[in-house]
């Protein structure tokens, strides 16, 4: 029997000092992985797997392939984004349609939820329950976490990504898969029925709701590669929770696709990606009538963002190449500054941050 | 035993420092069929780097199995069943030229062949270095030429071979053929089925069981030649229909019932005339295919149709006893749609000269050759020129330069979304030395051999990422070098036990030296899956009647990320293949029995990032051969 190298550097002296736990379970990190930021790497374009890296804000050490080092497997293919809920984490892992339910502490295996049609995104309902936006079929499945087995499965429109659990009620981002959508439905968890839906801008992608208790969405807009006479903006928008009513909309100029949202930790002011290929970012305060048009870090090309309410960082992603390291550049808010670089796995595309 | 002297010093001078072969193998041989002076064809003028494959009939179910005993290809298969591409000396796939009875077969829509449709039944040639500007585009790293067509010495001959592999395929190859006055005509099927299901250990040591692999492929082929006196008309068909399961990796791309379909067809037809002044031949052939990905749980149905269609037309002319002039002018037609591209096609021209001026006695050949081909509004000239030296007391030396050409390929060009049609073609040239020294010792044959090279490559097209998909661009200017250094030994065929033995090795550099991004993470590092040495150990030994043989294999560590992480190594893999074979003859009837352990020491391996290849499997094969001869 062979052992990659490199899984066994990784694991050796994890596996001395847990002897008597599961040969199959080691703890990386000294199994601590309770204070930092994961984040997701997507793998190699051609047909690698992809990983979990994992900064300790603590003590600022970066471990990459957590999960391969913990449960000696690999994580599969495209590995798209985690969320964390209560002491569990759910990896969805995009083109091996599965969602490895994690500790979110030590990161070892809870189990393993198989069959999906390409899942994007994961948010926990409550201590046994998660939801998945399935993107290939068009829906969103709610899992029990213990059994893994499914409890319901709820059609909404084209493709499902960003949800947003918020007083039980589950708001899902139809980013309209290959061509268009504009919808955002929302679902009641304890009766898994959509209650409404939101119409908003052309392929909404993210959802985040403010100090004030209003609704953002941010839409990506839309690319026909074929006919750019079809293309349409993206844009973001602010509804009222209690009427539905839209209360901002602002267009982005046309060459942006914008992505990433995110909400500091006061509620006042949000952050996104110009584009995800190759965008910088903005930031937007909630009581503005109009978008910034200076870059937060000018002449950055970035994949991905995520944000770190603890310390205020907003983390960085750069695909570089899409076949290599990828690189996470922490940037400091107050100091407007990016003060560290570090190198994960490849194609670093969503974080979640573990406190 | 006098014929298996012959056979022992032409196969030394064809098979140079890979010149291990088995019975089967020399019996190959013997059924050459000589094709007069062509422009592409880089074996006139006794090309030294021109190699005829050893094929083991009796172990190799596909090209790719029987390539790996040569140290400078690499072959990178996603395990057996699936697709298997060839490069040559750190070269992409898609820069190396494949062609059966001197028909191209790389896929207009990919640029290049994938090795596991292709069945064995031929004479294999393989010419590791590039022509270009003799042959035209594609062949800069190297190329294999593939002939079945042969004459035929009797009046009838049937074989048939059934061979069993442990683990979990079944194959089957039935052939006659038989000739009229002066038409030979020759029928043959493949069929290879199996569950490919073998176990392996992944990486993090579970046991698992390869699932989903199950395959069938028929191919059915028909050729056959008509010749009188200097005149030979040629002509061939090749159908085939692949299905097989895409299994599942450990990395769990596909889902279970993915399945890939590939049907595919193959014409030609040529006409030679050969006098001894001067000849011509002409050439038109076809190509279709029609390959399919459903996956049933993605809700995946992918159809990419291709056509193509060769024609050539050369003529050479002895200017007098020293000076050959060559011709060609060729036109290719190729034209795709699929689900990822609407109707595209296009259209190619070449036109070439070669002359060649033999001097000193016949002991010194000048060549040199210009073509221009033209794709579109790309139209490269490229000239090469090239000095050998003759058998001079068992010295051979070749030293040449060529320019070597790649034009886009049609999803280079038109797939949606992505595609370029601003791209300009790959442009490189290559330096080539090559040194041989043969001895005869003791009745047997030593040859030693140095093979270094040099290789520059402009506009390098690769994939990248432009947005939400990728989009080739010339990005790069990749720079290769390296050489294959190698010996071998055939004993005199008088001994007791003759034996054959060769060893080789290879090694590549192929590193970017320039890129149209500053920060590019491959600038200075080794290209992606193309491994820095092979070495390759070939044996066998003829014992009672049996012929014994082995081959042994090192393929280091390739990257598989363009900053040459090791993390995401495919680590190095050590390869040994044993077996023997045995022919009991009986009237006109010959019954081989071949038995095979391949992958004797259990080496758990990979060649693509979690797509295993079986570990130790018993291979068993038996063959019927009947030959019949009115006289």
């Amino acid at each position: 029997m062979r052992i990659n190298s490199w899984a066994l550097l990784a694991a050796l002296p994890i596996l001395a000092s847990c002897a008597k736990d599961d040969p199959k379970t080691s703890k990386g990190n000294n199994g601590d992985y309770a204070n930092g930021m994961f984040i997701t790497n997507e793998g190699p374009f051609q047909g690698g797997n992809g990983t979990l890296s994992f900064y300790n804000t603590t003590d600022g050490t970066l471990e990459n392939d957590v999960f391969a080092s913990v449960n000696l497997r690999p994580l599969g293919n495209v590995v798209h984004s985690m969320s964390i809920s209560g002491d569990q984490a759910f990896i969805v892992v995009n083109n091996s349609g599965v969602v490895e339910i994690v500790d979110a502490d030590d990161m070892s295996s809870n189990g393993t939820i198989t069959g999906l049609q390409q899942p994007r995104y994961a948010v926990g309902i409550g201590a046994n329950e998660v939801a998945i936006s399935n993107w290939g079929s068009n829906s969103v499945e709610f899992y029990n976490t213990t059994s893994q087995s499914l409890v319901a499965s709820v059609n909404v429109n084209t493709g499902p990504e960003r949800m947003l659990l918020h007083n039980g009620m589950l708001y899902v981002a139809n980013s309209g898969g290959f061509g268009l959508d504009s919808t955002v439905t929302v679902i009641e968890t304890a009766t898994h029925t959509v209650v409404d839906t939101l119409y908003t801008g052309y392929n909404p992608n993210g959802i985040a709701i403010d100090a004030n208790g209003d609704l953002w969405v941010l839409c990506g807009g839309y690319t026909d590669w074929n006919d750019a006479s079809n293309n349409e903006d993206g844009s973001i928008h602010r509804y009222d929770m209690a009427t539905g009513a839209e209360e901002l909309g602002l267009v982005f100029p046309s060459a942006d696709r914008p992505t990433g949202l995110t909400l500091d930790a006061s509620g006042q002011v949000l952050y996104y990606l110009s584009n995800g290929y190759g965008g910088t970012p903005f930031s937007l305060d909630i009581t503005a009538t109009a978008l910034n048009t200076t870059s937060l870090v000018p002449g950055a090309s970035l994949y991905s963002m995520g944000y770190n309410d603890v310390d205020g960082e907003l983390y960085l992603g750069d695909a570089v190449d899409y076949a290599s390291s990828g690189k996470v550049y922490r940037y400091d808010i107050s100091s407007q500054a990016v003060v560290d670089t570090l190198t994960v796995g490849i194609i670093p595309g969503n974080y979640a941050f573990n406190k | 035993m006098k014929e298996n002297k012959y056979l022992r010093i032409v196969g030394a001078l064809f098979l140079g420092i890979t010149s291990t072969y088995s019975a089967d193998a020399q019996e190959e041989l013997s059924e050459v069929t000589i094709e007069a002076p062509r422009f592409g064809n880089a074996r006139y003028g006794s090309d030294e780097r021109i190699d005829t494959l050893p094929v083991r009939s009796m172990a190799d179910v596909n090209l790719a199995e029987s390539l790996a005993g040569n140290s400078s290809i690499y072959i990178r298969s996603y395990g057996p069943g699936l697709a298997s591409t060839i490069s040559f000396r750190g070269y992409s796939p898609s820069q190396t030229a494949v062609y059966w009875n001197g028909m191209p077969l790389n896929s207009p829509a990919l640029g290049l062949t994938d090795l596991s449709t292709l069945p064995l039944d031929a004479k294999i040639e393989i010419d590791a270095g590039a022509a270009g500007s003799l042959n035209g585009s594609s062949y800069m790293g190297g190329a294999l030429q593939v002939y079945s067509n042969k004459q035929l010495n009797n009046d009838l001959e049937v074989s048939n071979t059934f061979t069993y592999r442990t683990s979990g395929l079944f194959e089957n190859r039935a052939r006659i053929s038989f000739k009229t006055k002066q038409v030979s005509h020759h029928l043959g099927t493949i069929n290879q089925w199996g569950p490919l299901d073998f176990e392996y250990t992944d990486l993090y040591g579970d046991v698992r069981e390869r699932v989903g692999s199950d395959q069938s492929a028929v191919h059915i082929t028909y050729e056959g030649n008509w010749m009188r006196e200097n005149r030979q008309l040629t002509w061939g068909f090749w159908g085939s229909t692949i299905d097989r399961g895409i299994p599942k990796s450990i990395s769990q791309t596909y889902g279970p019932g993915a399945t890939q379909y590939d049907d595919q067809t193959r014409a030609y037809v040529r006409y030679e005339v050969d006098q001894l002044r001067y000849g011509y031949h002409i050439q038109t052939s076809n190509y279709w295919e029609d390959q399919r990905y459903v996956d049933p749980t993605a809700s995946l149905n992918d159809t990419n149709l291709a056509w193509a269609q060769y024609s050539d037309a050369s003529f050479y002319f002895h200017i007098n006893e020293s000076l050959l002039l060559t011709t060609v002018l060729d036109h290719a037609y190729q034209k795709v749609k699929g689900s990822s591209k609407s109707t595209s096609d296009l259209h190619r021209m070449g036109a070439g000269v070669r002359l060649n001026w033999t001097f000193a006695k016949d002991y010194l050949i000048l060549d040199g050759a210009l073509k221009v081909d033209h794709q579109q509004s790309q139209t490269p000239l490229l000239p090469s020129v090239g000095l050998k030296l003759n058998n001079v007391r068992g010295f051979h030396a070749q030293a040449s330069y060529r320019q070597h050409f790649r034009f886009p390929t049609l999803n280079d060009l038109y797939w949606t979304p992505g595609g370029n049609i601003n791209l300009s073609p790959e442009l490189g040239y290559t330096v080539d030395i090559r040194l041989k020294k043969m001895w005869d010792i003791s009745g047997g044959l030593l040859s030693l051999s140095v093979d270094p090279y040099y290789s520059q490559v402009e506009d390098y097209i690769l994939w990248v990422s432009v947005g939400p998909f990728y989009s080739p661009m010339n990005v790069r200017k990749v720079e290769l070098y390296g050489g294959t250094v190698g010996g071998s030994y055939a004993s005199s065929s008088a001994l007791a036990v003759p034996f054959v033995i060769g060893v080789e090795g290879s090694w590549n550099s192929t590193k970017t030296m320039e890129s149209t991004n500053p920060s590019d993470p491959t600038l200075g590092n080794q290209l992606i899956y193309t491994p820095e040495y092979r070495a390759a150990l070939n044996a066998s030994v003829k014992f009672f009647g049996a012929s014994l043989w082995m081959r042994a294999t090192r393929t280091s560590n390739v990257h598989t990320t363009t900053d040459n992480n090791p993390v995401y190594d495919i680590p190095g893999y050590n390869l040994i293949d044993l077996g023997v074979d045995y022919t009991l003859p009986y009237r006109s009837v010959n019954v081989t029995l071949g038995a095979a352990v391949l992958n004797a020491i259990n080496e758990e391996y990979s060649q693509q990032r979690f797509y295993p290849m079986p570990g130790i499997q018993g291979n068993f094969s038996v063959k019927f051969q009947f030959k019949y001869h009115e006289n």
